[in-house]
């Protein structure tokens, strides 16, 4: 096979352009980064599996919550407020976002712990770019399947929910974007989270910890700048971006507060990937 | 061409590469020989902008890896052939590569037909046994069609035809005018392949010298003579130090005769009446010039290799 490359060289002796096998010089930068990144995401299995538990556990846990709201046998007689069904997604949300933090994960921990880092640093070797482009396929379509999740909980929801189920359009255009951008900001801070780390159990376990172990252990502590501490760590910032709003701040704060954990990782997963040797 | 000036790599409290600096031209092929830990891999690393330096730089066509606009159009390496996810196959594996870069999906398919992949590219790298693994960290290196390349120990797990097969490739890739730059372990791989030699020990270099050169010096024939009779090999020795022969005594029973002439020798030797018990020549390899050059710089010797030493 030829591989040879011809050149053709302009009269003042600069090269002009470059064909060979490889095809002409075009493409590459941040969206070939992007391409790349694409390519690897959708060539793994266990991308796939991750999915499909996030849509179980979604479907699911939202029927179960639309189910125990409508339950009713000899000692329970069924409640006769309808429930918004919107809401069954977004209790379900907190559940499946774990398929999330598990596909964000891997994104990076799976190329530490096969050494095909050092593939991908080849083929971009920008590391702002390489962390960039990460980030944003990572944010898009985590996004873009958060909104397939919300649907399909609402769903299942409404259909657990029976006669119950209260269908208010104004309400759930602001549920389902904001179960998406709540997952967005979680696959990308657990992706920051597995920059800094490396390891998948280490990535795990402190995104684990600070979106759902510490708000948890904290809302029972009676203690008061215990409690103003726990309303800005990324979990309860979470909480309060699904449910609209709370006593603390509204939803508007609580998405910039988890977003600004967000950048905070990537950007410390940044600082760090730079001056490590791959 | 690759550039590597006054390159010094430390890790915590060791010194991977000593204060290194090399020039890989382009059209021939380099070996970079040295025994394991010499420091081969870590600067291929430095060079590809994996490990940043400790002091000096490697620049590729006068500028350093990170910065190229597309990177594998300019240079392929081939570092470490299982550092690819295991759960991905090797097409989809050279195919989010060449995307990184800009190259078109076709070039994907002839790499594969060219390492010799085609049938099993569909198959996730996890199944591939080390030999399809460099062949597909090969394919890898030659996807941007890059005028430099880099290999680090390519031929480690390839049978005999796929040791003869990456040989010929590096030929002909250095003779399309191509930077090919490959590191061994050991010398016979390189007799036959590379026009210029780097060979490196404990983190520096060695030697650095045409093919030619490394062979003229170091191929050095012996006359091994032995003898029952210490004193008359005394004599001999004597004998042929005024012919200006350089005469090592190894032994009260043995000496060798650098250089020497089997036929002078024997002549010699009954002249002056010594009984002898053997009398050879012996041609010293390259492989034994090599181990011999960079005997001071092992790290990790073998215990019977080390009583001999
Ligand atoms: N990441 C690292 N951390 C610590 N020591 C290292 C690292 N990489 C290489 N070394 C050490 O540097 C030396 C050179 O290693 P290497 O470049 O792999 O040698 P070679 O490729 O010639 O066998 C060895 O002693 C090795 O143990
Ligand atoms: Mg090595």
């Amino acid at each position: 096979m030829n591989t040879h490359s011809t050149t053709e060289v302009a009269q003042s002796g600069d090269v002009i352009t470059r064909e060979s096998a490889a095809g002409a010089e075009r493409g590459g930068g941040l969206w070939g980064a992007i391409r790349f990144e694409w390519v690897k995401l959708w060539s793994v299995r266990s991308t796939w599996w991750c999915l499909a538990t996030g849509v179980v556990l979604m479907v699911l846990w939202a029927g179960v919550v639309g189910y125990d709201y409508s339950y009713e046998d000899t000692a329970h007689p069924a409640p006769t407020d309808p429930f918004p069904v919107g809401d069954t997604t977004i209790q379900a949300a907190q559940l499946a976002q774990f398929a999330i933090m598990a596909l964000a994960m891997l994104v990076i921990t799976a190329e530490y712990a096969s050494g095909s880092i050092r593939a991908t640093l080849q083929c971009v070797p920008s590391r702002g770019r390489m962390l960039a482009s990460k980030a944003i396929l990572v944010g898009i379509v985590t996004f873009v399947y958060g909104l397939i999740l919300a649907g399909a909980g609402t769903i299942s929801g409404g259909i657990m929910l029976k006669d119950l189920a209260e269908v208010e359009s104004s309400e759930l255009f602001r549920q389902i974007p904001s179960v998406a951008a709540y997952l967005a900001m979680v696959g990308m801070f657990t992706l920051g989270v597995g920059f800094i780390l490396r390891s998948a159990v280490g990535t795990l376990s402190i995104s684990f910890l600070l979106l759902v172990v510490l708000p948890l252990i904290i809302r029972g502590i009676g203690v008061d700048f215990i409690q103003t501490i726990a309303d800005f760590l990324p979990g309860s910032a979470g909480t309060y971006l699904l449910d609209g709003g709370g006593d603390r701040y509204g939803a508007g704060v609580a998405a910039l507060i988890l977003g600004a954990w967000t950048v905070a990782a990537l950007g410390f997963g940044y600082s760090v990937l730079k001056k490590r040797d791959a | 061409m690759i550039a590597i000036r006054g390159l010094t790599k430390r890790y915590a409290d060791k010194v991977a590469v000593d204060n290194i600096s090399i020039e890989v031209a382009a059209g021939k092929v380099t070996g970079f020989l040295g025994p394991n830990g010499a420091g081969k891999s870590t600067t291929m690393r430095v060079i590809m902008g994996l490990d940043h330096p400790t002091a000096g730089e490697a620049t590729i066509s006068g500028k350093p890896y990170a910065t190229l606009r597309w990177p594998m159009r300019e240079v392929g390496a081939l570092l470490d052939a299982k550092g690819v996810h295991p759960g991905r196959s090797g097409r989809d594996h050279l195919l989010s590569m060449a995307y990184s870069n800009g190259i078109p999906a076709k070039r994907v398919d002839q790499v594969l037909e060219e390492v010799g992949l085609a049938k099993v590219a569909k198959k996730r790298a996890r199944g591939y046994s080390l030999g399809m693994s460099q062949r597909l960290g090969i394919a890898g290196a030659l996807l941007g069609d890059p005028q430099v390349l880099l290999f680090d120990e390519p031929v480690n797990g390839l049978d005999t035809e796929g040791v003869r097969w990456v040989r010929e490739m590096m030929r002909r890739l250095a003779s399309e005018g191509r930077t090919v730059f490959v590191s061994s372990h050991l010398m016979s791989e390189m007799q036959q392949t590379a026009d210029q030699l780097v060979i490196i020990g404990k983190g520096k270099v060695i030697m650095d010298a045409p093919m030619a050169e490394v062979i003229a010096r170091g191929s050095r024939n012996a006359v091994i003579v032995r003898s029952p009779q210490t004193q008359g090999l005394d004599k001999l020795a004597q004998a042929l130090e005024s012919d200006a022969a350089v005469i090592e005594r190894v032994s009260p029973h043995e000496l060798h005769v650098v250089n020497g002439d089997v036929e002078v020798v024997g002549q010699r030797a009954s002249e002056l009446g010594v009984q002898l018990h053997e009398l050879a020549l012996r041609q010293s390899s390259l492989e034994d010039a090599y181990l011999e050059l960079t005997a001071e710089s092992v790290e990790y010797i073998s215990a019977g290799r080390q009583s001999k030493a």
